[in-house]
């Protein structure tokens, strides 16, 4: 398991948010985790990048133990965390988004490379790249932040709710883009969503979050009387 | 011969840009202070202290003094820059206050009566050299890696979080290298004045460093520049006439109407 959370419990003062959450993910796999609004999804994705501290149970990454550890350090491992609702620095450029992208490396030519890979992946931030971040639509938003999380070069690629507010379209082309990251380059990623109904479908396994705590886990939960009724509305 | 009150106008003018760009470089993170009169007190003691007593070269002392203040800017940093804004605001306030009334009451360096006979050893090729590397510094900082993370940081503190950046350590950093060269700037009047008191590093002069990197602009270094270069300037050149004793309130007036002319200040970009 390159990802283990055992027993976790993470809360804002004295509510609890999420209360003994257990997740894997193994290398390679697309894991889903989908839930109602509030079910704390984001705030299992928050603790796992370090950014809210668990106040019980373990995090371990690659078989360290990564819990309570600062962002920055969980981010070095190699564990990146596209937030939700598209967290470009709206007043910087395309350009300069993509270069912090690599703020933890030091290979600058390989950065180069990588930068011009994800211009060759994403053509339409080759056309904006001197554009101040801002000005682009939800959609290029969200393809520049998931690009500027994959030059970091992360070994897990966790994306939150990256599907919300945006174009039935847009969104079509968003979860191509995860599973062509996943297929093709063999990124290993941890997806949270509302829209159970793509998410189930993209990945391997998938787990259900309803008040804190993991109700359902499975490969095959789309199949799910309990979640084709709750989440599929089938 | 330079007219020596023209003289004395360049020097405060160099001396005012660097305490306003020891201001620029935290406001560049996000952080506002008003408590670099406090750093620019313990680069004027500490210096003052080591030519004037303990007799040692002027450059040396300058650094001590510049040392001495990012040392105490690091420390206080340290705790107190998890919180921001307002707060954050309120705290540099504090913390200037606890500078002047320590030295109110510090016998080694005159207490109130203020600590005299420091000599004369800033010059204007001094000053101007001073000036100069500080804005070398800004210049350089701005187009590297550093200077990308500080705008992340400034601009979204959860979105350069996660790009790695450690929020901690760049803001102290920076906050502490502020101090520093306001404290290098407090060295710098000192040898310029001779004579300095608690008094000339209390509130006031705290706000008036503050007041020059808004009337410039915080998005940029030459913004803190040419509003250092107004506030220090335009009071003088207001001494014409029978205007002499009006002339604070026609600065006053001046700042109004520049601020709500531009918002952003002179030099600045719209944010």
């Amino acid at each position: 398991m390159i990802l283990d959370v055992r027993d976790l419990r993470v809360g804002y003062g004295k509510i609890t948010a999420v209360a003994q959450a257990s997740i894997e993910v193994a290398e390679g796999e697309i894991v889903s985790l989908i839930g109602p609004n509030g079910a704390g999804k984001s705030t299992l994705l928050k603790a796992i990048a370090g950014l809210l501290p668990a106040q019980a149970g373990t995090i371990s990454f690659d078989g360290e133990p990564i819990s309570n550890r600062p962002a920055a350090e969980v981010m070095r491992r190699g564990i990146a965390l596209v937030l939700e609702g598209r967290s470009t620095l709206k007043h910087m450029t395309v350009h300069e988004n993509l270069v912090l992208g690599g703020y933890t490396r030091t290979d600058h030519k390989a950065i180069a490379a990588d930068i011009e890979r994800m211009l060759a992946r994403f053509p339409i931030l080759r056309q904006r790249l001197k554009q101040r971040a801002g000005t682009l639509s939800g959609g290029e938003q969200q393809m520049l932040v998931i690009a500027r999380a994959l030059i970091s070069r992360p070994r897990l690629l966790m994306l939150d709710e990256p599907s919300l507010g945006l174009a039935p379209l847009i969104v079509a082309d968003i979860f191509k883009i995860v599973h062509e990251l996943n297929s093709e380059e063999k990124m290993t990623i941890l997806l949270v969503e509302q829209n159970a109904n793509q998410a189930l479908r993209l990945a391997h396994r998938a787990y259900v979050i309803e008040n804190g705590e993991i109700v359902l886990q499975g490969p095959d939960l789309a199949n799910d009387a309990r979640v084709r009724e709750a989440y599929l509305g089938i | 011969m330079l007219d020596p009150y023209i003289e004395s106008i360049l020097i405060f003018s160099g001396i005012n840009v660097i305490l306003a760009l020891s201001l620029y470089l935290p406001v560049s993170a996000g952080l506002l202070s008003l408590g670099q009169g406090g750093f620019m007190a313990i680069g004027a003691y500490v210096s003052g202290y080591m030519t004037s007593v303990l007799g040692w070269p002027f450059a040396v002392a300058l650094i001590a003094g510049g040392v001495s203040a990012g040392i105490v800017g690091l420390l206080v940093g340290l705790p107190s820059l998890r919180i921001k804004g307002v707060y954050l605001i309120i705290m540099t306030m504090g913390f200037g206050e606890i500078v002047r009334v320590f030295f109110l009451n510090f016998e080694p360096t005159g207490a109130a009566s203020g600590m005299g006979g420091i000599p004369t050893e800033t010059t204007l090729p001094i000053v101007v050299g001073v000036t100069v590397l500080v804005l070398l510094m800004c210049f350089q900082i701005r187009g590297s890696r550093i200077g990308r993370a500080l705008e992340a940081v400034r601009e979204d503190e959860l979105a350069a979080e996660v790009i790695g950046i450690n929020l901690t350590r760049i803001k102290v950093a920076i906050f502490g290298l502020g101090a520093a060269v306001a404290g290098i700037g407090g060295g710098l009047f000192a040898h310029y004045a001779t004579f300095i008191d608690p008094g000339q590093f209390g509130f006031q002069r705290s706000a008036e460093i503050f007041i020059m990197v808004v009337l410039g602009g915080m998005g940029n270094f030459l913004g803190a520049t040419v509003g250092a270069l107004v506030v220090t300037i335009l009071p003088e050149v207001l001494r014409v006439g029978d205007m002499q004793e009006w002339r604070m309130t026609f600065f006053g007036v001046l700042l109004v109407i520049i601020m709500i002319v531009r918002p952003m200040g002179l030099i600045g970009v719209r944010r």
